[in-house]
């Protein structure tokens, strides 16, 4: 093992807490609501010119997604913080390209003081079995969105995977390292 | 205007409409001091405002009220307690950040989604 690679990305499936959403799990069959187009949306008035309903007409945007909120925000007891979840669709690395960058971004997840370049928009997640990804997949950090706490109990029915605390600490370390700029 | 009811038993009605308006010039103010004045309604006015009150009442208890849905609930900053976030940490993103590159911009996907 290099000292790029994570010893271990996700739980085994009888230490999954089925019970709690943390940072890092990973969600099956989510709508992408970031995918929408603000653009084509319908707002619906009254009378009184007020904004009362909206339409949108297109299909809908489905895929796995993974929970990017730290674990302790969205803790069910934690009643005063917990407002929103954000979570991050996850892609396909097949439909990515090119095969040499790809790689490389599989070796991005690592990060330190002698790193000079990385994919910092993406989180590389390993094939797993439980994940119809066989080539890999990436959380898109770009692409993040944020349900209402309402959400939290259907989220939690479409938990599946949950990631090992090594592997948590590696995404939220990208993902603030993909917000900060200092330039 | 205000209609002011100082007493239940004698009822005062101060008129609802101007002189000049030409609703009252078909003497509209009596018809409703007559209303006002009668015993009778006075009661179902006030069986038909408990009736209103109870059902309510009963749906709030039921939940089939639908309640004011906010989106954005209150957050009191006086409930807040500070997360310990590790300096640390924050010095070794801030001393990363000034020199890493970003090169997410040379992956390319075919998925659909927008890059």
């Amino acid at each position: 093992m290099t000292d790029w690679m994570i010893s271990y990305m996700y739980l085994e499936k009888q230490d999954i807490d089925y019970s709690l959403l943390r940072q890092g799990d990973i969600l099956e069959g989510i709508q992408i609501l970031g995918a929408i187009n603000l653009g084509a949306i319908t707002i619906g008035t009254n009378i009184k010119g007020e904004k009362i309903s909206w339409s949108y007409t297109a299909k809908p945007v489905f895929s796995h997604a993974i929970v990017l909120s730290h674990s302790c925000e969205i803790d069910k007891s934690n009643k005063v913080k917990l407002t929103s979840i954000i979570l991050s669709p996850i892609r396909d690395l097949n439909n990515a390209s090119p095969e040499e960058k790809i790689e490389e971004l599989k070796r991005s997840n690592y990060i330190d003081e002698n790193t000079d370049y990385s994919y910092l928009k993406y989180f590389y997640l390993e094939p797993h079995e439980l994940l119809p990804f066989k080539g890999g997949a990436v959380a898109d950090l770009a692409k993040c969105f944020s349900v209402r706490k309402n959400s939290y109990d259907i989220l939690l029915s479409h938990k599946i995977l949950q990631m090992s605390p090594e592997a948590v600490r590696y995404l939220s370390f990208k993902t603030a390292l993909y917000f900060h700029r200092d330039k | 205007m205000t209609l002011l009811r100082s007493d239940i038993d004698v009822p005062k009605v101060v008129p609802l409409f101007e002189t000049d308006n030409p609703i009252s010039f078909f003497g509209l103010n009596n018809v409703v001091n007559a209303i006002l004045n009668n015993i009778r309604f006075e009661q179902l006015l006030k069986e038909y405002m408990e009736a209103v009150i109870y059902s309510e009442y009963l749906k709030l208890l039921s939940g089939s009220v639908i309640k004011v849905d906010d989106p954005f609930d209150s957050i009191y900053i006086a409930d807040l307690s500070p997360d310990k976030i590790n300096t640390e940490t924050i010095k070794r993103i801030v001393s990363i950040g000034k020199k890493i590159e970003d090169h997410s911009e040379q992956i390319l996907f075919n998925d659909g989604l927008d890059d």
